[in-house]
């Protein structure tokens, strides 16, 4: 018991405390939250995309697809927003211009795709936009309050 | 149709072959000569040798993976998912390390190096995925099997709204032009719950019901095994990023499967915007029951985005078209354009005209007007 209560205490959670202190988007550290950020957007993208023609049968592909679609990227921004915005009060509305820049990030990452495979979807400025809807009202209340 | 110019596989196998030589060749110089290197770049010797050796073992082996790739990327698909995640992961952590100032600055040109790497193997993988799909994309028509003709055709679909139906009323009439007699069976699902217009409650059951995958169950189609169509074409929408469940019911109900083994069927795929899995859940479905997949199609309706996806959710809930009244004007249409059908006109003649194997699997391009290089937005 005393080992596994020592082993316990012994992990070391820094990098998930890194990850959380840098999804409230100090200012300090703009150019590491936006390289996180855009990597996870450019992530969920090409995945949503490769999974398009792979494992037709899979529930869990279907589900992980269509939160690939939007929401997953959507609600994420929308969390960051209001995290940081709790975090850094005041920086609300430079964050939501953060916040379009990793919309077009999204989109690019989509159509960059059509480049490579001569039959796919690119990006889908449609159900982008439906994410938009989620992100951006959640962020500019955040911002007013 | 889909159908773009791309980047050719070439490049990514170049590419490919740059990356395993850097990773290999480099990390080989990196090992040798670390001393002098880190000397002339001003950065510290590494205080961890085993550490560093161990890294550069690492990168050496993905520099061997990527070489492999590069050699027969078709038959390595796997290794470029271990690349992507590999290469991301390195990218991560250099970032990582650097941030908190443990990391030299020369590192970041294997960080920046990696991130890049982990998108191209990302691209490359989402191109080698499926390549029989994206031949039938191309708008060839594939050679049929070889047996009697009899030129009936058989049409099986499902339509809710009327798009799928339109669709298929143009193949049928190519069909018929060139000779074919043409039988139709509707899916007609057991449940009540497919139909429209419908309920915001119907709505979010059919929605949930789509993306967790849930089955339903159709009315018996009535075909024999021993029928006597030599071709089959089946039709079917896009409900949330998946095909519809009562075309999917058809697959699913053992007493349909024979209908398609050993007969040449064909495919068409509607929808507002996202075709690319439900035409894969399609085509795989017809195969897994022995179909033999001459020709595909898939179609979206007119439209730039965003109006034409808010121009769905706004006929989804008014039931009808040019609703609300106020936005009549910037409202897009719900089925598939003018030109599209057309092309499916002429897909249904192709279709008609489609060879028998001569040897089993070589396509055999019959010229088709509108299935050309360039994507038309339908």
């Amino acid at each position: 018991m005393d080992f596994i209560i020592s082993f316990l205490r012994e992990g070391t959670w820094g990098p998930f405390r890194d990850l959380i202190e840098l999804l409230s988007l100090p200012a300090a550290r703009t150019k590491e939250w936006f390289l996180l950020l855009s990597a996870f957007i450019i992530l969920c993208e090409l995945t949503r995309l490769a999974l398009s023609t792979v494992f037709t049968r899979s529930v869990l592909t279907q589900v992980v697809r269509c939160l690939l679609t939007f929401p997953a990227q959507a609600i994420t921004l929308a969390g960051v927003l209001v995290w940081a915005d709790y975090r850094h009060p005041g920086r609300g509305w430079i964050n939501l211009g953060y916040a379009l820049l990793f919309y077009v990030i999204w989109y690019l990452a989509g159509q960059v795709v059509l480049l490579a495979r001569p039959d796919t979807e690119g990006a889908d400025p449609g159900f982008m936009t439906v994410g938009a809807l989620i992100t951006f009202p959640v962020g500019i209340i955040a911002a007013i309050i | 149709m889909h159908f773009h110019s791309a980047i050719p596989i070439k490049v990514f196998r170049y590419l490919c072959l740059l990356t395993a030589l850097a990773n290999a060749g480099g990390n080989l110089g990196m090992l040798l000569f670390y001393r002098p290197i880190l000397e002339f770049v001003g950065a510290p010797l590494p205080k961890d040798l085993y550490s560093f050796a161990f890294v550069c073992g690492f990168s050496f082996t993905v520099g061997v993976l990527a070489f492999l790739v590069f050699l027969a990327p078709d038959k390595t698909v796997p290794l470029l998912v271990v690349g992507v995640v590999g290469k991301a992961i390195y990218a991560m952590f250099t970032f990582y390390f650097r941030s908190r100032g443990e990391l030299h600055p020369f590192y970041m040109i294997f960080g920046w190096w990696d991130a890049m790497y982990s998108v191209i193997f990302f691209l490359f993988l989402i191109r080698l995925v499926s390549p029989d799909l994206t031949v039938l994309n191309r708008g060839d028509i594939l050679e049929g099997i070889e047996r009697p003709r009899t030129n009936k055709a058989l049409l099986v679909y499902f339509s809710m709204t009327g798009n799928g139906s339109r669709a298929m009323k143009r193949v049928r009439e190519g069909l018929e032009s060139r000779g074919y007699t043409v039988d139709e069976k509707l899916c007609e699902s057991t449940e009540t719950l497919f139909h429209f217009p419908f309920t915001l409650m119907v709505f979010i059951r059919i929605m949930l019901r789509a993306i967790f995958r849930v089955p339903t169950t159709i009315k018996p189609l009535g075909i024999s095994d021993n029928h006597s169509y030599d071709l089959i074409v089946v039709e079917s929408q896009t409900w949330f990023v998946g095909m519809s469940a009562p075309v999917e019911a058809v697959f699913q109900d053992a007493a349909n499967r024979g209908m398609f083994a050993g007969r040449d069927v064909a495919a068409v795929n509607v929808c507002r915007g996202l075709w690319q899995r439900p035409q894969a859940q399609l085509i795989r479905r017809i195969q897994s029951v022995g179909g033999h997949v001459v020709g595909v199609r898939a179609y979206e309706n007119p439209g730039r985005e965003p109006i034409r996806c808010f121009s769905l959710f706004f006929f989804l809930g008014t039931g009808a078209t040019g609703k609300p009244a106020f936005l009549k004007n910037v409202l897009t249409p719900q089925h598939i354009s003018s030109a599209a059908e057309s092309e499916l006109v002429s897909f249904g003649q192709a279709l008609a005209e489609r060879k028998q194997a001569a040897l089993p699997g070589l396509p055999f391009l019959v010229s088709l007007p509108g299935a050309a290089t360039s994507a038309v937005r339908a």
